[in-house]
Parts: structure tokens; C-alpha cells; sequence
């Protein structure tokens, strides 16, 4: 498990995170989704030991990951512009990540994958696509046989067959060698399809930290028309009321809190319609961001 | 858990292996490069020398041969190695220590090297030690292959030992060299975010000081007419300056000095003890220089890779001193490129010097942080900046100080030695002969118009000393000579009457009771201290270099008269010279060693032969110095009439009136 305790990371006086703490749980798919700027590069380049938090510590496995290259051994950064030796080719470049692991990293296996994904691993990676050279940073990150995979922005950038060629991987390698990848992505439902897990980072901050399952009870939308503004008036006294919408007469509501309770309030208003919807991640994200003030409604205006 | 930890440990090796992959280039730049200066120079050195022998000297050749096969020993340890060595050894240090770090400068690079499980100090190490294989290896197998090429063409001849000795000594003083240039790259690079601020760390951290220094002495020079030397010596300041201490010792220890001849280094360090001295300090430098390097290393953040230089305080400080020493240079400048009245002269040095403080401080903002805004970005500094260099310079130039009026009491003085500014009566140049001992070598040697200030030095009373710090001077200040009291310290203009050389130097070095020294050089005026020093007993003999004896043996000396030249017999010129000498004794008073808008009977410029032993067509003219015989000098005149050049003499009636000092000022 990588358990983050309380790190804070500034660059000059620019605060890139911000006294963060949350835990990954090793054996499931974590998904890092946060706005511009929140911090997700940077907390990324923490974990695997590139920067040094300010405040805070970083516990692989128990061990602290900075400067110590047993619990490093159990990670592999997939940088979103991973950096290839120039003139190299796939081959340098494993030979390069099998010294680095010398104990895990598994040629063949990484010989095989290049082949399964038709990649010529004596062409000069300066030849490929900005799309084939994902593929081979990510296949680099599989045969390393790390532990922990940390995937920043990866899947930008790929073909839809190919994204899905390396979830399967991903979901194939956590069942058969427990890996954890760890994805930072904005393609929330690209996230949606593969995360266990997720973190939400929002301005250096964690807003929440959940399995997507259980975010997805604790939040939902309530499509609703009821009789009158006291009703209406009830409900927002009862439930927390995250997100309002008005279409004529159609109200929809976003709501935190049990399912249950949430459908009690709202039947108790004896109201004319109503439909509780679960949220995707996309909108479970812009809710809580709205929340934050992240909006930019007055866009338009 | 202790046995997991060990298979995925990666060894040190390993990843010397591993760097030393990406770096193919370096090791095949470096061998290639070693071995064309080291085995194939001197496989075309000896045929070269081979075959000059034969041209030159036909049926003699097997006698020649081995003349030539000397010439070449010599000229590969004595002069092409050690030097070529050391110029590969600093330019090999460059590309080593700003390659082997150059992820450093490229933020991915970093974050890959960073990510892998290995600590900073094992990959600074690693890279370190690979620093030293790429250039070492290929110098040792180069070493060796010029070293069997110079014995199979001279071992016969006995020069074994000669050649050893010198790959022994150039191994040696190149990896000296190496290190010193080495570390400091390492330094600068690790500063630095980006390769273009690597390269001016490196000119920063290596010149400076030196710079400082340079600047520090011309203005001493310019502004103070009492001055004579800094307490430090060059050779001193470069204890800290990597690249020329390192290259300089590694050059000094390449071609064996320290063990065959320690006075060659004496003559640079002062001793031999002095020379050993700064060969410590350097490696100390050095040493300190790799430490910084690694613990900056270690702690370097990986997001100060293509940020230009983030250290804050060496930033700062670098911004600084360079601005104010730019400033400085420029002031300077004024002083040496234009000819400008000393008024204007002054005030557009202060214009200037602030005008380019203020740009090198905004250029190196602007470099350092890598934006067109950082030129103005700490423009508070800028302007405190621009007001110390203001404020150096204006003491500089106003004596702000008092460095030339500080009189110091008698009472003070425990010791005091003088010597006088007028050397040999005129002779000037230095002195190149053919050394007796060294066929066919040109050595420098002490002549009449160069010689140890040391040994020219004469010991004079505490009360004599401090009546030439105090006697009236004659100071050339604002393009006017004012004679200056330094008891009142008031100044007059000089009559006009008397503008004409009106000042003795005398050049004062004092050992004062508190165990301090205090060397000025006084232009005295006053007439009754300049004869009471000149009349002091055996301050003629040891204030005036009469070394005759030292003249080597010439084979001829061509004298160059106003009205043409001839050439002295070998068995005459030291007879000149004495000649000179008793000329000089016998007339020896104040007015005779003030007497210089004389009329000269001989204007001589001296020269000597020099014979190339193998062979005449390389034979030429050394000059060597100027000699003014006057009337007054009897004897010599009446010597170089005797021998013949009464035909290049010249009477008083003669329109040439020879004016040394004229002469030297138009010439300039």
C-alpha cells in the first residue's frame, strides 16, 4: 500500500500540493483525477522518489520511498512524456530499465508484448508516433515488474483498440502479479471504465478519496417536479443539496448522502415525478469541483 | 528480506556500465584523440628529426642521428607532452563533467534517472568514475604506446631513464590537471539548469577571482603612484582558480620540474617550499570543490533541470560580483583604449561603469532566470549594486582611502630596504644567452637590464626610511606635475623650470614591529634626501646590477649605431661591458644617475648571435638591451673608438640629441 501523510510540495512560490493525505490500496486500479493545476504530476513525481515533499512522507509498502531504492524497486513512472536515450531504440531502452531492475524486469515478456502490439523494437524510437511511443513506455512499466505502475496521462494519445489492448493488460497483470497501477488522467471515463479507487485532487488539495463504488452511493442526482416551492424548500432543509437545476418544472437535484434516506425526504413531498440517476465520474468531479468554486459558468456571460 | 534486498541491488558496476553505454562517443573521441596526439606525434616527431639529420649532415649522419634522436626525446618530454597533455586533459574535463551530468539539464532525462531505484550518490559516483575511465584509460594506453615508440627510436642512445621518467611525470600532472578542471565543471554543471549557465559557472567559479585580482592590481596601478605590488602574488590568487592552478601545476609537474630543477619553479612561486604550497592548496580546492559538487548533487531538485541556475544565493552572489567587476572592466577600459583628458577620462568611467553594471546585472537576471522579464526583476539590487561600483571606483580614483598620503611613524620601523628605480644606466630588454651548460639552448639568464629586485635591495636606517616617506614628492596628477608635502599635505604646482625629471624613485620596503610589511615606491623630490640616500655606503653596489659575469658567452654582439651597425669581437664584449661598469662607478653622484637629457656619443643596440648547432640556416640575432654611452662615460667610449666604431659614433654637435625618455613616449 502507498500511504501519503500529509505531504505539501511548493515550487518557488507556486504551492503545488498542499498537505495531502490518502492512501492507495495495493491489488486495485487508482485513478488520480483532479483539475489543472491541482497537483497530480507533481504528487506522481513524489511517489516514485523524483521530488522531495517539503512536508510529509511518503510510506511504500511501509518503507519511506525517497532516496531508497528497495522501496523504488516496487515502482515504475510512466512520465506523459516518458524520455527515451537519443537515437535509442526499444531494445537500449530495455536493456536500460533491466539493469535499473535487474531483479523484476522480464525481457521476454517485454519482447512478446512489443510483438502482440506489432512494435519493432530495433526501429529508433525517434521514428515513432506519439502514440506508439506511449505503448512502449507503458510496456516498459509492465515488463519492469513492478509492483506499483504510476501512469500519468498515459492512455492520451492512444488509439481506442489500443487503450483498451492495455487496460485488459493492466486488469490481466493485477490479477495474475498484483500489480496497482496508478493512473492520473482528465478522461475521467476512461477512468471510470477501469478505476477501483479514486482521488480527487483539487488546487494541491485531496477533496476525496474513495472507492468509486461507494462515492457512487454516497452521491446521485434526483430528477424531480414537485407541487410547490415548499417542497422543494423541505428537501433542501433535508439532504445536502450539492448541484440545482431548473427546466420548467423539471428540478434536478445533486445530492450527497445514502440512497435511502435521500428517497425518504423526497417521498415524504408526495412529489408528482421523480427518478434518482447515479452519477458518472465525470459529473461526481464537476459537482464536487463546483462546490470548490471551480466553475466557469460566468464563461458565456 | 536481507537476501531480496541484495538481488535487487544494482551494483555500482552495473551502472557504470550502464552510463558507459550511452557515452560510446566520449570514450571514441577520447582515444581517438589521445592516441593521435600521444603515439602518432611522436612517430612523426622522430621522423621528422630523422630526417633533418640526414639532410642536413650526409656522411655524418650516424653522429647526427643521435643529435636528433636527442632533439626529439627532448622536444617530446620536455615540451609537446607535457603541454599537449595538459590542453587534453582540461577540454577532455569539459566534455566529461558537462556530459556525464547532462540529464541534469533536461527536465525528462532527470525524472527518468531520478525514478530508478538507485540513490543520487550512486549515480553521481557512478558517472564520476566514468568521468575518469573515458579519459584515463585511453591517456595510460596512449602513455604507453608513445612511451615504447620513443624507446625502441632511443633507449639505445640512453635515454631510457629520460623517457620514463617524463610518461611517469605526465601521467601525473594531466591527471592533476584533469581533476582540478574536472571538479569544477562538475561544480558549475550541478548549479546550473541549463548547459549555456554551466558554461558561464564555469567561466565565473574558474576566473573570477582572478579577474578580481587583475582588476584590483590596474587600479592600483592607475590611481595610486606609491603602489608597487599587492602582498599576494598571482601565482597565490590562482590557488583558488581550478583551471589555471590545476593546468598550470599540471603542466609544471608533467614535464618533471619539481625534481630536477626547483629553481625553475622558484623563479614563478618565489621557493621551492612555496611551490609545494600551492600545489597543496589546489588539491585542497579541488577536493572542496567535489565535495560541494556531490552534496549539491544529492540535494539538487529534480525541478531545477532547464530553470537556468536556482541556487538562490549562489545566483545572487555570482549577479552580484560580476556585475560590479563588469563595471569595473569597463572603467578600465576607458583608461586604456581612449585618450581622454583625465577630467573626462574620470567621468565617463562613472558613466560607463554604472551604465554596464546595470546590463550585466539585468543580462545575468535575465540568463539566470531564463525570461526577457528578469532584467529588471530585482531592480533594488540592481541600483545597490550599481552604487558599490560606483563607490569602489570613485575610491579608486579620489584616493578615498589615503593609500598615498599614509605616512607611517618611525618609531614603527624595524627594518627598511630600498632600491632605486634607475637600472644600469639605461639598459633595458631582457637577457636571453646561450646557456655554456646546455649546447644549443636558449636559457634566460639575468642581464644588465634584468635583474632580482630582491638582490638589488640595500639595507637603510629607520630614520632614512622614514625621511623618504616623508620628503616632498613630485606627482603627475591631472596631466600637471605638483610637488606634494605629506607632513602638511598640501600640493603646489612644479616650476616649469624644473618639470623635467624631477623625482627619484625609490622603491621602499619596510618590516614593521608589529610584524607587518609595508612596501610603497616614493617619487622623492626633495634633493637633500636623494643624496643622503645615494650617499649611503655600498648602496651603489647593491642598487645597481653589475653582473658582468653573467653576460653567458655570446658568440658576437652586433651594436646598432645612429649612423649603422658593426659587430663587437666575442673577446671584446665583456670589455664593453666592464668598461660600462667603471664608467658608471667612477661618475657616480646625484646629478650623473639623474642625467638623462644628455647628448650620447653611442647609441647601442645590443644583440646576440645565435648559432643553431645543426646547421647554420637557422642562426639568428637575440636582441638583448639598449646601452646610451655619454661624454661622461670616458672609458667605454674611448673602448668603442679603440675597437674600431668611431665611425658610428656621433658628436654633440650633431643634430641627434638621443632623449630616452622622449624617445620611449613617442615610440608608444
Amino acid at each position: 500500500m502507498i500511504e501519503i501523510k500529509g505531504i505539501s510540495k511548493k515550487y518557488d512560490d507556486i504551492e503545488a500540493l498542499s498537505d495531502v493525505s490518502f492512501g492507495m490500496p495495493e491489488g486495485q486500479v487508482f485513478g488520480l483525477v483532479g483539475t489543472n493545476g491541482a497537483g497530480k504530476s507533481t504528487l506522481l513525481r513524489c511517489i516514485c522518489g523524483v521530488c522531495k515533499p517539503d512536508a510529509g512522507e511518503i510510506l511504500v509498502d511501509g518503507e519511506p520511498v525517497y532516496e531508497n531504492p528497495v522501496a523504488k524497486q516496487k515502482i515504475f513512472f510512466i512520465s506523459d512524456d516518458q524520455y527515451y536515450f537519443p537515437g535509442s531504440t526499444p531494445e537500449d531502452m530495455m536493456n536500460y530499465y533491466a539493469s535499473m531492475y535487474p531483479a523484476s524486469f522480464s525481457k521476454e515478456r517485454f519482447e512478446k508484448l512489443m510483438g502482440a502490439l506489432s512494435l519493432d523494437k530495433k526501429r529508433r524510437i525517434q521514428t515513432y508516433s506519439k502514440g506508439m511511443k506511449k505503448q512502449l513506455s507503458i510496456l516498459l512499466g509492465i515488463s519492469s515488474g513492478c509492483k506499483y505502475i504510476l501512469c500519468d496521462e498515459t492512455f492520451d494519445g492512444l488509439d481506442p483498440v489500443v487503450r483498451q489492448a492495455i487496460k485488459r493488460l493492466f486488469i490481466h497483470d493485477m490479477d495474475e502479479y498484483g500489480i496497482t497501477p496508478v493512473i492520473a488522467s482528465h478522461n475521467l471515463r476512461e477512468l471510470e471504465d477501469i478505476c477501483e479507487f479514486v482521488g480527487l485532487l483539487h488546487k494541491g488539495g485531496v477533496i476525496l478519496s474513495k472507492d468509486l463504488g461507494d462515492m457512487k452511493l454516497e452521491i446521485f442526482k434526483v430528477q424531480v417536479v414537485f407541487k410547490d416551492q415548499a417542497s422543494l424548500d423541505a428537501v433542501r432543509a433535508n439532504c445536502k443539496v450539492i448541484a440545482e437545476e431548473h427546466r420548467g418544472s423539471l428540478i434536478t437535484l445533486t445530492i450527497r448522502g445514502l440512497r435511502t434516506e435521500v428517497e425518504t425526504v423526497i417521498t415524504s413531498q408526495l412529489p408528482i415525478f421523480y427518478e434518482v440517476l447515479p452519477l458518472t465520474l465525470e459529473e461526481i468531479f464537476i459537482s464536487e469541483t463546483e462546490v470548490l468554486g471551480y466553475d466557469f459558468a460566468e464563461i458565456t456571460k | 528480506m536481507t537476501s531480496q534486498k541484495s538481488q535487487n541491488k544494482i551494483t555500482l558496476l552495473g551502472l557504470m556500465r550502464e552510463d558507459l553505454s550511452h557515452r560510446k562517443w566520449m570514450v571514441v573521441l577520447s582515444s581517438f584523440v589521445q592516441l593521435l596526439f600521444g603515439p602518432v606525434a611522436a612517430l612523426l616527431v622522430f621522423s621528422n628529426m630523422e630526417a633533418q639529420s640526414f639532410y642536413y649532415y650526409g656522411d655524418e649522419m650516424i653522429l647526427n642521428k643521435q643529435k636528433a634522436i636527442q632533439y626529439a626525446v627532448e622536444e617530446m618530454t620536455q615540451s609537446y607532452l607535457p603541454a599537449m597533455m595538459i590542453i587534453i586533459a582540461i577540454v577532455g574535463a569539459m566534455i566529461v563533467g558537462i556530459g556525464g551530468y547532462r540529464h541534469l539539464f533536461n527536465r525528462r532525462m532527470t525524472d527518468m534517472v531520478n525514478s530508478v531505484p538507485v540513490t543520487r550518490g550512486k549515480q553521481f559516483d557512478s558517472i564520476y568514475y566514468n568521468n575518469w575511465l573515458i579519459w584515463f584509460v585511453p591517456q595510460l594506453v596512449s602513455t604507453i604506446i608513445t612511451t615504447f615508440i620513443m624507446l625502441a627510436r632511443a633507449a639505445s642512445y640512453g635515454y631510457a631513464p629520460a623517457i620514463l621518467k617524463s610518461a611517469f611525470f605526465v601521467l601525473i600532472g594531466s591527471a592533476f590537471c584533469f581533476a582540478c578542471m574536472m571538479h569544477l565543471v562538475i561544480l558549475a554543471v550541478v548549479l546550473s539548469g541549463t548547459i549555456f549557465n554551466a558554461l558561464l559557472n564555469v567561466a565565473f567559479l574558474g576566473f573570477d577571482l582572478l579577474l578580481a585580482y587583475g582588476l584590483v592590481v590596474v587600479f592600483c596601478q592607475d590611481c595610486f603612484y606609491t603602489f608597487v605590488d599587492l602582498p599576494i602574488s598571482l601565482s597565490q590568487i590562482c590557488w583558488v582558480s581550478a583551471p589555471l592552478s590545476g593546468g598550470y601545476l599540471g603542466a609544471i609537474i608533467a614535464a618533471g620540474v619539481s625534481v630536477d630543477s626547483p629553481a625553475g619553479f622558484a623563479a614563478e612561486f618565489g621557493s621551492v617550499s612555496a611551490f609545494y604550497l600551492v600545489l597543496v592548496a589546489t588539491i585542497i580546492v579541488a577536493i572542496v570543490n567535489l565535495i560541494l559538487a556531490y552534496s549539491l548533487y544529492i540535494k539538487r531538485k529534480s525541478e531545477e533541470s532547464e530553470s537556468g541556475v536556482s541556487n538562490k544565493t549562489y545566483r545572487l552572489c555570482i549577479r552580484c560580483i560580476n556585475s560590479v567587476l563588469c563595471g569595473l572592466t569597463v572603467a578600465e577600459l576607458f583608461t586604456e583604449l581612449f585618450y581622454l583628458n583625465e577630467k573626462a577620462q574620470t567621468f565617463w568611467q562613472i558613466v560607463f561603469s554604472a551604465v554596464f553594471c546595470v546590463i550585466a546585472f539585468g543580462l545575468l537576471d535575465m540568463i539566470h532566470t531564463r525570461s526577457f522579464k528578469g532584467f529588471f526583476s530585482h531592480w533594488k539590487q540592481m541600483i545597490a549594486i550599481a552604487l558599490i561600483t560606483e563607490a569602489i571606483l570613485v575610491t579608486f580614483i579620489y584616493d578615498l582611502t589615503g593609500f598615498d598620503k599614509r605616512i607611517i611613524s618611525e618609531s614603527s620601523i624595524e627594518t627598511a630596504w630600498v632600491c632605486t628605480s634607475i637600472y644600469g644606466m639605461g639598459s633595458d630588454g631582457s637577457g636571453y644567452a646561450k646557456d655554456p651548460e646546455n649546447e644549443g639552448f636558449l636559457v634566460e639568464k639575468y642581464m644588465l637590464g634584468d635583474y632580482d629586485e630582491n638582490d638589488m635591495s640595500f639595507e637603510i636606517p629607520a630614520d632614512v626610511a622614514y625621511d623618504i616617506i616623508t620628503a616632498q614628492r613630485a606627482v603627475w596628477k591631472n596631466e600637471t606635475f605638483y610637488i606634494y608635502n605629506p607632513i602638511t599635505r598640501s600640493s603646489e604646482l612644479l616650476p616649469e623650470s624644473e618639470i623635467d625629471y624631477p623625482a627619484e624613485y625609490f622603491d621602499l620596503n619596510v618590516q614593521r614591529r608589529n610584524g607587518w610589511e609595508f612596501r610603497r615606491e616614493y617619487p622623492v623630490y626633495d634633493r637633500e634626501v636623494m643624496e643622503e640616500i645615494i650617499a649611503l655606503p655600498g648602496f651603489m653596489e647593491s642598487s645597481y646590477p653589475f653582473r658582468t659575469g653573467e653576460l653567458g658567452c655570446p658568440e658576437s654582439i652586433r651594436i646598432s649605431g645612429v649612423n649603422g651597425d658593426k659587430e663587437v669581437p666575442a673577446e671584446m664584449v665583456e670589455a664593453v661591458f666592464e668598461a660600462s661598469v667603471e664608467d658608471f662607478k667612477e661618475n657616480y653622484s646625484l646629478d650623473y644617475i639623474q642625467m638623462r637629457d644628455f647628448q650620447y656619443v653611442y647609441c647601442l643596440e645590443c644583440q646576440y648571435y645565435i648559432s643553431n648547432p645543426r646547421g647554420g640556416e637557422n642562426s639568428y640575432w637575440v636582441y638583448t638591451m639598449n646601452m646610451y654611452i655619454p661624454e661622461e662615460d670616458a672609458r667605454t667610449a674611448g673602448l668603442l673608438d679603440e675597437l674600431g666604431f668611431d665611425e658610428l659614433r656621433h658628436s654633440p654637435e650633431d643634430d641627434y640629441y638621443y632623449d630616452y625618455y622622449d624617445e620611449y613616449y613617442e615610440y608608444f
